[in-house]
């Protein structure tokens, strides 16, 4: 479960972008996870911090 | 780029195409030229002093952390057509690293082209599974208490580390902090040191 820190803007949808269709604004938003679930190792407190479009999140 | 000698197979491709895309007026000498220019001027200096004034002046840390963009031009750094900067500002709890998992995305405006190495698939994959082995093949050995955060750079913004002032450097001119922040600080794989000036010997 990652939290959202801030938007960063609005981008092309890169799923069009991929295709050379003509691509929708999407918000784009840094979420925060916590690093050591996604693996299973690491040490906790760690974190990753990852680029996500708005239609890729779902509510928590 | 000292140190590097294309193939010449690569060469005669590269001129192949060049003609193609001037050919068909896709691009022009001209332009050719002009990105040469602003792709050489790139390098790390220029991230380095925007890290040195905000270690001096708090209304530019302020400007630089709220817009990276921004703080670029004003550094006179043409950011039109790259993506925008982003700064990620390091605290006494977090150390950030900056990796791009999908492939090389690079603040090259402000330090110009990527190592080997950060495009590397090793650093890639490590960099956010296990970002702590990674810091210390580099030499890195974060006090206790701090947290790494992996900063995954993708296709839409670029991310620029502002270390901690290091200790020792108190009453410091801006040239003299420039000189201690190198590229790897920018990235996040080691900190600065006020007993390391860095080498910019290209």
């Amino acid at each position: 479960m990652g939290v959202v820190e801030r938007a960063l803007g609005t981008f092309p949808n890169p799923e069009d972008i991929a295709f050379n269709r003509p691509a929708e604004p999407r918000v784009l938003y840094h979420v925060l996870f916590d690093q050591p679930p996604v693996w299973n190792e690491g040490q906790a407190g760690d974190t990753l911090l990852i680029e996500l479009f708005e239609h890729w999140l779902e509510e928590a | 780029m000292a140190g590097y000698d294309p193939r010449p197979e690569s060469v005669a491709l590269l001129e192949k195409l060049v003609a193609a895309l001037k050919l068909h007026g896709i691009v022009t000498e001209e332009e050719i030229a002009l990105r040469k220019t602003i792709a050489e001027r790139a390098n790390p200096e220029t991230g380095a002093r925007m890290v040195a004034r905000a270690w001096m002046d708090p209304e530019w840390r302020e400007f630089l952390l709220r817009d990276g963009t921004a703080a670029a031009e004003a550094m006179g750094v043409s950011m039109r057509g790259n993506p925008p900067l982003g700064v990620l500002e390091d605290t006494a709890s977090v150390h950030h690293l900056v990796v791009c998992t999908l492939c090389s995305c690079y603040p090259r405006a402000i330090i110009g082209y990527p190592p080997h190495w950060y495009k590397s698939a090793a650093y890639r994959s490590r960099a956010v599974r296990e970002p702590r082995a990674v810091l210390a093949e580099f030499g890195t050995v974060l006090p206790a208490g701090i947290q790494v955060r992996v900063v995954d750079s993708t296709a839409d913004f670029r991310w620029m580390v502002l270390p901690l002032r290091p200790e020792g450097t108190e009453g410091w001119t801006e040239d003299q902090l420039t000189a201690l922040v190198s590229r790897d600080h920018l990235v996040g794989v080691s900190l600065p040191n006020a007993a390391q000036k860095v080498s910019r010997a290209a």
